[in-house]
């Protein structure tokens, strides 16, 4: 018969190698059932996925955008999660970020200042952008302060509680950019928000863009994600802090009774979190200068994911991210091409068997299965 | 650990396998390739972007009318992205097509206009062309373009065929004439909405001048739910015919449940209704595809604003459900199609409305759009209302009289 044991101490190595084995074998699945149900060449399709990617320097770059914004979201997740403070509300605490932003960003472009011609836009932005970040980095905190706030002093369950703070976020931005509440909130005359501060005849043209740093918009959200990675990893790793956080969650009695305010380091953690939620939201609404609800796409909960299938570990969040970056968008590509004749959902497909076996794998990782040598006489 | 690999190296075998297997069946597909290149008519990539997919009756003709013309044309190299959010991912998606070489780029959807805009300014040599959109003849970019048709004719055509209905009914005695009163389910109060149910109810009033009309918006382009909630509030105020201007089954199937005659808008809604769909019309996209296309490889500008007409063969009208149209309306339809092609019928004709109880002599429209949104054209002018000659998008926003709103927070 079947027995499931836990591993105690693989190398990483092997680790790696059955992460490895994963990915491989979920490619062959892929190819599969790619063949069955729709008679293709599986090569074409992961050729179009590599494409969708990294076929020209311009997706590269977008690819290298994406990667850094679900990077970015994962390292905000992480410090709660080592605290095993379940925070699924950095899908919220993005957005919110993404809001407070686009707020200093249009009414900033209504104010005489910075409509005046005569002054240099870099002048403009020297003002405001740090007050974008300023406020992106207060509505983040704010989202993780009051889900960590209740669970300390009531001991809610900061689940559900991040979960809802999503949906606050997501019904807030949603009602201001629909078209009623767009005109009465933000502008009675206007009908969408679309690219802010965009009006080439206005003063205000260009007011509270990122900069574009060597001709690409992309870089400077690499540049500031890059810093936190490795602030995050040492933070992590080398601080006090980062101790606390583990040992938190590690266990609480064995927290508090080591003289840990387990409170505190609750409130501090999530507090943190949300800010470098809100950091990151304020990097997408910054460098694509507009406000949807379609900005996070899903990505404050892929991030959980990521956080977790990298063992909370920043380095190996690069290549988590990266997988799942170059899957997502790989098979929207694969969508997209009418020669093949897939549509979304088959993307979706095969973007799910992916994930199946690399989140299947860390079992294999975590327990080994031994077949009973009884059985095996018996057959 | 012998065991271990020996799980790997069975894995690699079989992807190894896969692989072989793979590399054999690749070769047809290439031939394949090859002999489609030799016959292909025009040498250029066009990109398609779409707000949604072919679920949506407004995206479904999109989507038709870009395979129509690239078929035409005989152009085999073109990309259609659907479920495009009206937001960064159009700039995304239209600038990776002009980085991936695409020559013409087209949008199907109001809220993509900003996005194409960046974008167009990012790739001076390449075509973007927007549906719908307003910004085109004052944004000034060369490459930037907007298209709409002049579908209030298509309207008012439709509205004939709900007139002849309603008619029927009042002959046969179903209904009374204090009973006439139509729906109306709109998504926005955009102009082009409102231009929309506008010039058909001036259809339906054309046969039946004592009509009124009731609309109600449900503040999304596609929301099954609310358009059959809102066809249904529509039904139960006493309206007897619905029409609508939102793009799912969510009228249509609300009407058929009921037994209320429909009529439908982008799509033939027959299946859905065979008992109550009386026609639709629509926009034809394929004669501008196939103009812009053209004018695009030959390297030949684009005007900022293009309108299709019935004549383009830009307005259509599906065939009539015979089973549920009136006797006559055909015949009906073709005079109203030949005066309006000879220009003695004009939809938006002073004389065929009032507003606050007034004939109209002068209205100064907002057709170019600036920050503040001021009305700056004239459009009244020889006896009627010169819609979507100014600029491509409708701007008939006037609130006629025999018309109610229900809510008007859209």
């Amino acid at each position: 018969m079947l027995h499931i044991s836990k591993r105690s101490g693989l190398p990483v190595w092997k680790a790696w190698l059955i992460r490895g084995a994963a990915i491989l074998l979920a490619l062959v699945v892929c190819s599969i059932v790619t063949m069955i149900v729709t008679k293709l060449n599986p090569i074409t399709v992961f050729k179009t996925m590599f494409e969708g990617t990294l076929g020209t320097q311009r997706r590269v770059w977008v690819t290298v955008y994406r990667l850094v914004i679900l990077l970015g979201i994962s390292l905000a997740v992480t410090p709660a999660f080592k605290m095993r403070f379940w925070n699924i509300g950095a899908e919220g605490q993005v957005l919110i970020g993404a809001f407070a932003t686009a707020i200093c960003m249009f009414y900033a472009g209504k104010m005489p200042f910075f409509q005046n011609p005569d002054i240099p836009l870099s002048v403009k932005n020297l003002i405001l952008i740090p007050c974008m970040v300023l406020a992106s980095l207060l509505a983040g905190a704010l989202w993780g302060f009051l889900p960590a706030f209740f669970k300390s002093r009531w001991n809610t369950n900061e689940t559900l509680f991040t979960l809802m703070m999503n949906y606050v976020a997501l019904q807030l931005v949603k009602f201001m950019i629909s078209y009623r509440g767009f005109k009465y909130i933000w502008s009675p005359n206007g009908t969408v928000v679309g690219i802010i501060n965009s009006d080439a005849s206005l003063g205000s043209y260009g007011v509270g863009w990122l900069p574009e740093i060597g001709g690409s918009r992309y870089l400077l959200p690499t540049a500031v994600i890059g810093v936190l990675t490795v602030v995050l990893y040492l933070y992590l790793r080398y601080s006090k802090h980062g101790y606390e956080i583990a040992v938190v969650g590690e266990s609480e009695r064995t927290a508090s009774y080591s003289g840990i305010k387990v409170n505190r380091v609750i409130i501090r953690t999530m507090v943190l979190s949300g800010m470098l939620c809100g950091l990151v939201g304020c990097l997408l609404a910054g460098t694509d200068r507009t406000l949807t609800d379609t900005l996070v796409d899903g990505r404050g909960y892929t991030a959980v994911m990521v956080s977790w299938m990298s063992k909370f570990n920043p380095i190996g969040m690069i290549f988590s991210s990266f997988l799942i970056v170059f899957m997502q968008y790989g098979a929207k590509e694969v969508a997209s091409r009418p020669e093949l004749g897939l549509n979304h959902s088959f993307a979706d497909i095969l973007t799910g068997i992916i994930l199946f076996f690399i989140i299947g794998c860390e079992f294999f990782i975590n327990y080994q299965l031994q077949f009973s040598r009884h059985k095996k006489r018996e057959v | 650990m012998k065991k271990f690999f020996a799980i790997v190296l069975c894995l690699l075998m079989v992807a190894a396998l896969v692989a072989c297997k793979t590399t054999d069946a690749e070769k047809p597909a290439e031939n394949q390739e090859q002999t489609q290149n030799e016959t292909k008519g025009l040498d250029i990539k066009v990109g398609f972007i779409c707000l949604h997919d072919e679920n949506s009756t407004y995206d479904l003709n999109f989507i038709n009318a870009a395979k129509g013309a690239c078929a035409t044309l005989g152009i085999t190299d073109y990309i259609i992205k659907t479920n495009i959010p009206e937001g960064q991912e159009c700039y995304e998606t239209a600038a990776d097509m002009a980085a991936s070489g695409c020559k013409i780029i087209f949008a199907d959807s109001f809220g993509h206009e900003d996005y194409m805009i960046q974008a167009a300014k990012e790739f001076p040599d390449v075509q973007f062309c927007h549906a719908t959109g307003t910004k085109a003849h004052t944004e000034n970019l060369p490459n930037y373009h907007n298209a709409f048709a002049a579908i209030y004719e298509g309207r008012y055509l439709a509205g004939i065929a709900a007139g002849m209905k309603l008619q029927q009914m009042l002959d046969e005695g179903k209904i009374t004439k204090d009973q006439l009163k139509i729906g109306y389910v709109g998504a926005f109060t955009y102009a082009e909405v409102v231009s929309g149910y506008t010039s058909f109810f001036l259809g339906v009033r054309s046969i039946v001048p004592e009509v009124t009309m009731e609309v109600t918006f449900t503040g999304s382009w596609y929301d099954e739910t609310a358009e059959k909630e809102g066809a249904m509030k529509l039904i139960n105020n006493g309206c007897v015919l619905i029409s609508q201007h939102a793009d799912s089954m969510g009228a249509p199937s609300a009407c058929e449940s009921m037994g209320v005659p429909n009529v439908s808008y982008n799509g033939s809604t027959v299946k859905v209704g065979p008992n109550t769909y009386i026609v639709s019309s629509r926009i034809n996209w394929e004669p501008y595809y196939e103009y812009a296309i053209k004018a695009a490889a030959a390297g030949e500008a684009i005007p900022a604003d293009w309108t299709g007409t019935i004549e383009t063969g830009s307005v259509e009208l599906f065939e009539l459900n015979s089973a549920v149209a009136a006797d006559g309306t055909q015949a009906k339809i073709d005079e109203a199609k030949a005066a309006m092609i000879a220009g003695t019928l004009h939809v938006f004709s002073t004389d065929a409305f009032t507003v606050g109880g007034e004939k109209l002599t002068s209205y100064m429209a907002d057709v170019d759009t600036d920050p503040a949104y001021t009305p700056d054209t004239e459009v009244i002018k020889d006896g009627y209302f010169h819609e979507s000659e100014f600029r491509s998008a409708p701007y008939f926003d006037l609130r006629i009289d025999g018309i109610t709103l229900l809510n008007e927070s859209y």
